[in-house]
């Protein structure tokens, strides 16, 4: 559709992409000049700009998933920069929910190398064990693994939970869990986009090994109000949003709802005297001016729980996250783009146990305050250039106290700085090269890191793409964590001794298009981690030890390959995701064989073969039907193959017989393999106009298949050594919500 | 280009399967010596592991033809197999006290079974010892809590001491035991008075603790460690290193401490022996008697 093209300087086009039902930014909508392969994708702020146009009037393409693709006629004079800001509506097929159109695959969001995206929506339909959850949605991905029923936990190409940096709205959550790990902190009212790099994420992210998962809340209704009810199993939501004279406003509260059977089963053993849970989501916009949006969003949520198990034995712990975000945007011309933000997060786990009137706590927080700038820059239609800068304290004081005396204090303040600079190079329509460098400071033991990342990307027609991309990784900080219960996690960074951790992430990958609504992702990765360091559990105590001792340190690696086939279309659509993948890890003070020879062990998490395949069939209009199979290699354990007893240790430790295991070293052996079927149906409906309803009947296992959790060893006075299946969810596990909107 | 992917997407799913290994312990002597500093040289037992899937006792498993010798000082003690218990060897050259703040080395050969000597060293705590107690007696749960002043034995080789407090209750009656005490008596029917008898700590460093300049330190006994009312006695054990490691050890697989390991991840002990399993250690250690009261 190009027009008669002058050689003359080029003009450019910029502006921000809006859904049109509610003014929410749209974030990585397609932006393309139609015949001359120029084009663009939105940023986090819904903004896009495109340079290099030719003079001349072309026909300017919008497009998103889910939404009517918008088309706009624009006649560029040289050098002229044209403002064009565009609503997007919601296809009508889908609003039908009865076919969404094909074509519009045609033209979906970039697909980058080592990025994941699972929209909210899915994750609100799919069944799920009581709640719909982010992470347990995103353990269905490829290269993403679960550790068990009972913890929501990313363990992503090969890392452990800690290695993936987890932020709302710029703001880092440092435990994103509730009821100890069952669920993620983040609601799904409140979300209105979840990205996962599970590896190779670019400059402008740092501070971890292994990936990055990005998740903005909404901005809330800039057209008219909204309120939405959910009342499940678990726990009730309430939702509202709505437009005011300069902006938007959204806000988000859940809460547990389990008093009630609490209280009918107080008296029975291990059912806890009190337990709540509650999250807390808001957000503000103010459109300051054409060029400036400011906006500011929070979050708070707790877990509470007390349980007493016998006479003078009470147990008590509160744990929770509280961030605070401000972000100023500023469009200073259609070439540069800028972005300050304030965040603020503090996390804090306090267990407190009373034994016999000898009371233990530990107080373990984590503050971190922190400015960031950051740039996008389009110099000209071969180059974007990003960069920033985040300078920020971060305060993680753990301290133990025994008998209410305090014993044990970690360091608490850090000062860290980063600064970071990437350049999209286009230097033809078919290629991309992405070269960035993130250098970073860190006061504790005043580290210096340099982490130099590329990527490279070739169109080989315009249904495949080949990828490929290498980077350096440093993280600084290592999560202390039990996979069975996060209510007692906490942090401890690198520091005097002790050297932050990195590692090298080399991935190549496709992605094509096999069909107008078919897709296929595959994607090889290799990794390495080195200087791991984490809490030595063979140390005998925390007090009186120099920093370095509190660790003990390592290496390992991870490589895998991975495969997503996906149709997000039609009456039936969803996607199989395939990963075959290996992990291990060498800390020679953590893992001895049976001769006490220092060897390798693959963590629990690693699974040979993971296979997930998602479904969902829509009926009618009114009717859904969704179901999601998993299977996946057994965890890895550890079998004890003999025992010993040593009797002289009585005025020791108390014992009179301390009995060992021994086994040929940790985790060789293989639980049986792991698979689950969920299927649930969702039924839509109007009560009058006043509402839509939603009701949501789900079974979680519908097979009652029992996967085995961990074995539990007992050992017999004789010496015989019996060992438990301790179940995964066992049963099937009905669920049952219903949803409000109006 | 699809069929591609395609094939390469079946062959790593052939190439992939779940493995299950097994390997076999060949490493099967045990041996236990724990010197008391002070005290005479205890006798070692020496035996095999225990398979897991079949009953065994240590009479069982007692290795009979090992050369056990204990060296300090540049001079060997020979501990000889015991005539009635087999498995057990004990000193009877001479009368050692084993020597606070001395090396022992140990090395065994077991005929038969191993083809080197396997070899251990510890170095004992120097003296452990109480100054002084701030009472002799005191009500229970009350804010007046026993207080020990205390010279902490610290081994050649550490750092800091590690401790552990040890009760031993003498007054072991249902009528005497603490509330927390009935309360898991009458919960777990396989619980007994005398699993109550003697509780032990945790391991406790030295830094835990109130330092004095004068190098002592103050220690605060928690009522955590009192299972009866009425007499008991209280033992102030410094362990070294290899005590520390093995408790530790032992507090791991039964899932205590802050442990980053998932379920049913169960790591081995910390080797105290080259070439065997089992213990060879030391802890110096000195007690006082403290009386318990019942609250009024």
């Amino acid at each position: 559709m190009a027009a008669s093209a002058r050689s003359q300087d080029p003009a450019a086009l910029d502006g921000f992409i809006t859904d049109a039902s509610n003014g929410e930014t749209l974030i990585s909508a397609n932006v393309l000049v139609e015949g001359t392969l120029r084009g663009g994708t939105s940023n986090l702020s819904g903004y896009y700009a495109v340079s290099g146009i030719e003079p001349g009037t072309y026909t300017i393409r919008f497009s998103y998933i889910g939404f009517d693709t918008v088309t706009r006629e624009v006649t560029f004079s040289a050098g002229e920069s044209v403002r064009l800001d565009v609503e997007l509506l919601v296809s009508k097929e889908l609003l039908d929910a009865i076919e969404v159109s094909a074509d519009r695959i045609t033209e979906e969001e970039i697909r980058s190398i080592g990025v994941s995206q699972i929209s909210v929506a899915t994750i609100q339909q799919l069944p799920q064990v009581f709640e719909p959850d982010v992470f347990r949605s995103l353990q269905l991905l490829p290269g993403v693994a679960q550790s068990s029923d009972y913890s929501s936990g990313l363990y992503i190409r090969g890392g452990d939970p800690g290695q993936t940096l987890i932020l709302l709205d710029r703001t880092k959550i440092y435990n994103p869990s509730h009821v100890f790990g069952f669920f993620s902190t983040f609601n799904t009212d409140a979300i209105k986009d979840v990205r996962l790099y599970k590896g190779g994420f670019p400059a402008i992210y740092g501070g971890v090994l292994g990936s990055v998962l990005d998740v903005q809340n909404k901005d809330g209704n800039r057209r008219e109000r909204h309120g939405k009810l959910s009342v499940g199993l678990l726990a009730s939501r309430a939702f509202a949003e709505g437009p005011y004279s300069r902006g938007s406003w959204m806000v988000a509260f859940r809460r547990s709802t389990l008093e009630p059977l609490l209280a009918a089963l107080q008296g029975i053993d291990a059912v806890p005297r009190a337990f709540y849970f509650y999250d807390f989501n808001g957000k503000v916009n103010v459109d300051a001016s054409p060029n400036d949006k400011l906006s500011f969003s929070f979050y708070a949520g707790s877990d509470y729980l007390r349980s007493a198990f016998t006479e003078g034995v009470e147990i008590k712990l509160l744990y929770g996250n509280r961030t605070a975000t401000g972000s100023w945007t500023h469009l200073w011309s259609n070439q540069f783009f800028t972005n300050a933000t304030f965040t603020s997060s503090w996390y804090e786990s306090m267990p407190r146990a009373t034994f016999s009137g000898t009371n233990f706590k530990q107080v373990n927080r984590v503050v971190e305050t922190s400015l960031r700038a950051d740039f996008e820059y389009y110099p000209s239609s071969k180059h974007e250039v990003v960069g920033g800068l985040w300078a920020g304290i971060f305060n993680a004081p753990l301290t133990n106290f025994f008998d209410d005396r305090e014993v044990f204090r970690t360091r608490n303040r850090v000062e860290h700085a980063s600064f970071y600079l990437q350049d999209i190079y286009h230097p033809t329509p078919s290629w991309s090269i992405i070269a960035g460098l993130r250098a970073t400071y860190y006061g504790y033991g005043s580290h210096f890191t340099v982490a130099p990342r590329l990527s490279l990307e070739r169109q080989l027609d315009s249904n495949t793409r080949l990828q490929a991309s290498a980077g350096r990784y440093f993280q600084f900080l290592t999560l202390i964590s039990n996979e069975v219960f996060s209510g007692f996690d906490f942090w401890l960074t690198s520091g005097e001794g002790v050297d932050p951790a990195y590692g090298d992430q080399f991935i190549i990958g496709i992605k094509t298009n096999l069909s107008a609504d078919i897709t296929l992702d595959a994607e090889l990765y290799h990794r390495t981690m080195r200087q791991l360091f984490v809490l030595d559990p063979f140390s005998t105590g925390l007090a009186g030890l120099d920093y370095p001792e509190l660790f003990a340190f390592g290496e390992g690696t991870a490589q895998g390959a991975e495969i997503q086939l996906s149709r997000q279309s039609g009456r039936v659509n969803g996607f199989i995701a395939y990963t075959l993948a290996y992990t291990d890890r060498f800390f020679p003070d953590l893992n001895q064989d049976a001769f006490g020879a220092p060897q390798n062990f693959v963590p629990r998490n690693d699974r040979l073969h993971d296979l997930n395949l998602v479904a969902q069939w829509r009926i009618s209009r009114r009717w859904e039907l969704g179901a999601v199979f998993t299977y996946a290699t057994g965890q890895a354990y550890t079998r004890p193959e003999a025992s010993y007893s040593v009797y002289g240790t009585e005025l020791v430790n108390g014992f009179d017989d301390t009995r060992l295991l021994v086994s040929p070293g940790l985790n060789q052996s293989r639980l049986p393999a792991y698979h689950r079927l969920d299927v649930g149906v969702t039924w839509n409906g109007s009560i009058r106009s006043f509402a839509d309803f939603e009701l949501q009947m789900q079974v979680i296992n519908v097979y009652a298949r029992e996967n085995t959790w961990f074995i539990f060893n007992d050992i017999g006075d004789d010496g015989t050594l019996s060992r438990s299946m301790i179940p995964q969810i066992p049963i099937p596990l009905p669920n049952l919500s219903f949803t409000l909107n109006f | 280009m699809h069929r591609c992917i395609l094939v390469v997407t079946f062959v790593l799913a052939a190439v992939g399967c779940d493995s299950a290994d097994f390997s076999v312990l060949d490493n099967k002597v045990v041996v236990e010596l724990t010197l008391v500093a002070n005290e005479p040289v205890p006798p070692a037992r020496v035996s095999e592991l225990a398979p897991t899937d079949q009953p065994s006792n240590f009479t069982d498993l007692a290795i009979t033809n090992a050369q056990v010798i204990l060296r300090t000082g540049g001079k060997d003690l020979l501990l000889e197999p015991s005539a009635e218990q087999p498995g057990i060897y004990e000193y009877r050259a001479g009368d050692h006290i084993v020597q606070p703040g001395g090396r022992y080395d140990i090395r065994i050969t077991v005929p038969g079974v191993t083809t080197s000597s396997i070899t251990g060293t510890t170095n004992v705590p120097r003296s452990v010892e109480i100054l002084s107690a701030s009472r002799q007696s005191g009500e229970y749960l009350s804010d007046e809590q026993l207080m020990l002043k205390v010279n902490p034995g610290r081994g050649v080789d550490q750092s800091q001491s590690s401790f552990t407090l040890v009760t031993e209750a003498f007054d072991v009656r249902v009528e005497s035991a603490v509330p927390t005490v009935s309360g898991f008596l009458e919960n777990d029917e396989e619980l007994t008075l005398e699993d109550f008898r003697i509780s032990g700590s945790p391991i406790i460093l030295e830094g835990n603790f109130v330092k004095f300049p004068d190098g002592t330190i103050e220690l605060i006994y928690p009522w955590i460690g009192v299972s009866f009312y009425g007499p008991n006695i209280i033992y102030v054990n410094a362990l070294d290193a290899n005590l520390a490691g093995f408790i530790r050890s032992a507090e791991l697989q039964q899932g205590g401490g802050d442990g980053t390991f998932g379920p049913g991840v169960i790591p081995n002990a910390t080797q105290t022996l080259s070439g065997a399993h089992g213990l060879f250690g030391s802890v110096a250690r000195d007690s006082v008697r403290f009386t318990v009261l019942p609250p009024e």
